[in-house]
């Protein structure tokens, strides 16, 4: 297994907002996880990302427990997100956005940046062609230049993931990547979703609101409501899961 | 082989304007030439902690004043050049000045820098203060009286010594903020929690720029210590740390071309106004200089070249990136 959460939860104050969550991704997975507003979907991915630490339970990585790793470290170790609201550095250029991924890799010291050493040049010559490469994938390598937040949403949301697989990510977690994109810009991401899934050879949990959307690219569902693990399952078994049709497709349909 | 360019650029812009001062300016004017040097220093350095970086630190003085006064006891004790190369102390006192200050500078930041932004403020005005009231009260460098006769000359070479200090330190920096680490640096100004997110060790970046510009900072100090012959505790009020925050934020918070400008206009203006206080026979230069300041944050809030360098403001350069 890659990822394992053990009777992961969290609180805030006296506020339950994750109870004992028990799951698994493995490696090459694409699991999607899904559930109501407010169920904490976005609080798994805080935690699995190390911006916060469970109250209680474990997270492991690998056999190796991420416990009292910084958010930079659990990163490093191979876990890289996108953000819900997205946040692109935005006063900087594509490009910028890229290469600061790629910091955790820069082995140049303050030295070769003074002096300008060869070493320098021909480590920034990699980023850039290897940043290049990551915008064609997604056709963005003509805006390379452009200031990150001056483009329109549904881009931004595609070079955040960029961003995210600069880092060279063992597991991506996407939090709503298609948010505010229409019918054919989600058709086309989800698309380029499944493609660097098996080109990097990455496992991905994805957080989508669109069932239909998320049935259709997971192997895998976790469905959470109100902080626990109703269900998990492939698509097929997740369907026709009484607790889960409550929960949520039901409420969808009432809708 | 392109390393070298930026270092002869460096010597040639210092030797001219060396050469200039001593043929065509009087003393007054040497020294006032000698400021923009050493503010040069400060306010780039400051850029990158309070630019760069996003943070805001006001203790700039404190670290000039560790520069300077370690630069001058260390000057009165140890000429290891004498005669017609008396001019090679110079660099080593401010190195040893800034390494001071760097070193003030880690003690500070590592803290201070782990909290959220507006705490660093606090802790370094207090540091600043707290380094004015110690050498007030610190006998061993003269108290309120402070130190006389440090060595130190206004000849050809000593100018070149502070352009060249001056010079250097847009080079570096500059190479700074264009290499992976200048990038980590806007990271976490843009967006701590992303940064953190990519991998990007914020608080380590954040002390690494705080001790680099506290070294500059230092050298500055020292260079001051030389060009008066004297130091006094008073020189490094608080006032001072707000001068140096206001040519960053006159030039542009994350412009290095933004904070020479700001040296410039800062250091120039009040200066410029004088003859009109002899004139008027009231002071209205502190009037007209607030009155700048206060038209600037209106007109143009994110000061004058924005976040932008001078060379991204040319329009053929403009049309190229579009
Ligand atoms: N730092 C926090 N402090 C207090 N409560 C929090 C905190 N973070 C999240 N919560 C609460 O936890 C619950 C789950 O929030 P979360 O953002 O994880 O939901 P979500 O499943 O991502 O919802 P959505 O689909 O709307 O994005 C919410 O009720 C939220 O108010
Ligand atoms: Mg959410």
């Amino acid at each position: 297994m890659l990822l394992k959460l053990e009777n992961v939860s969290i609180q805030f104050g006296g506020l339950k907002v994750i109870e004992s969550m028990n799951t698994s991704i493995a490696q090459g997975e694409l699991v999607g996880l899904i559930g109501p507003n407010g169920a904490g979907k976005t609080t798994a991915f805080n935690l699995i990302s190390g911006i916060y630490s469970p109250t209680q339970g474990e997270i492991i990585l690998e056999g190796r427990s991420l416990k009292g790793l910084k958010a930079f470290e659990v990163a490093r170790q191979g876990v890289i997100r996108t953000f819900q609201n997205i946040r692109l550095f935005s006063t900087l250029s594509v490009l910028d956005n890229i290469l600061v991924s790629m910091h955790q890799r820069c082995d140049y010291g303050l030295a070769s940046v003074f002096l300008k050493l060869p070493k320098f040049f021909r480590a920034e010559k990699k980023f850039q062609e290897e940043a290049i490469k990551l915008l064609k994938l997604f056709k963005l390598d003509h805006l390379k230049d452009h200031e990150a937040g001056s483009l329109p949403y549904g881009v931004q949301r595609k070079i955040e993931i960029v961003r995210a697989l600069a880092g060279k990510p063992k597991l991506l977690l996407l939090d709503e990547p298609a948010a505010g994109m229409n019918h054919s810009e989600t058709d086309e991401l989800m698309n380029l979703i499944e493609r660097i899934r098996k080109e990097f050879n990455l496992a991905i949990l994805l957080i989508e609101h669109d069932m239909k959307l998320v049935m259709g690219i997971s192997h895998r569902l976790i469905v959470l409501d109100h902080g626990e693990i109703i269900a998990q399952g492939t698509p097929s078994e997740i369907q026709n899961n009484p607790k889960v049709i409550e929960a949520y497709l039901g409420v969808e349909e009432t809708a | 082989m392109r390393s070298i360019y930026g270092w002869i650029l460096v010597i040639i812009v210092a030797a001219a304007i060396s050469f200039y001062a001593q043929l065509f300016l009087n003393p007054y004017l040497q020294q006032i030439l000698l400021y923009i040097a050493i503010n040069v220093l400060l306010a780039t350095s400051l850029n990158l902690v309070n630019g760069f970086c996003g943070q805001f630190s006001l203790g700039h003085a404190g670290f000039m004043a560790i520069g300077a006064y370690t630069s001058a006891m260390v000057s009165l004790h140890f000429q290891p050049f004498v005669g017609s190369l008396e001019i090679l102390n110079f660099p080593i006192y401010a190195i040893i000045g800034g390494s001071a200050s760097a070193l003030a500078g880690f003690f500070v930041g590592i803290p201070s820098l782990r909290l959220r932004g507006d705490y660093l403020a606090i802790v370094t005005l207090g540091f600043g203060e707290i380094i004015r009231v110690v050498l007030l009260n610190l006998n061993v460098v003269g108290g309120a009286r402070g130190l006389y006769g440090l060595p130190g000359k206004t000849d050809f070479l000593s100018c070149f010594h502070a352009f060249f200090w001056a010079g250097m330190t847009v080079l570096l920096l500059w190479r700074l903020v264009h290499s992976s680490f200048g990038r980590a640096f806007l990271s976490v100004r843009e967006d701590s929690i992303a940064a953190e997110c990519m991998g990007i060790n914020t608080t380590r970046v954040k002390v690494m720029a705080f001790v680099i510009s506290s070294f500059f900072a230092g050298a500055a100090g020292s260079l001051f210590a030389h060009a008066t012959n004297s130091l006094n505790p008073a020189s490094f009020q608080f006032v001072k740390s707000v001068d140096v925050v206001i040519m960053v934020v006159l030039g542009g918070m994350g412009s290095i071309t933004g904070s020479l400008l700001g040296v410039v206009l800062v250091t120039i203006l009040p200066e410029a106004l004088r003859p009109l206080q002899n004139y008027t026979h009231i002071d209205l230069r502190m009037v007209i200089y607030s009155l700048v300041l206060i038209l600037m944050m209106i007109l143009k809030p994110s000061g004058l070249l924005g976040s932008r360098e001078w060379n991204q403001l040319l329009w053929w350069r403009r049309k190229g990136a579009a």
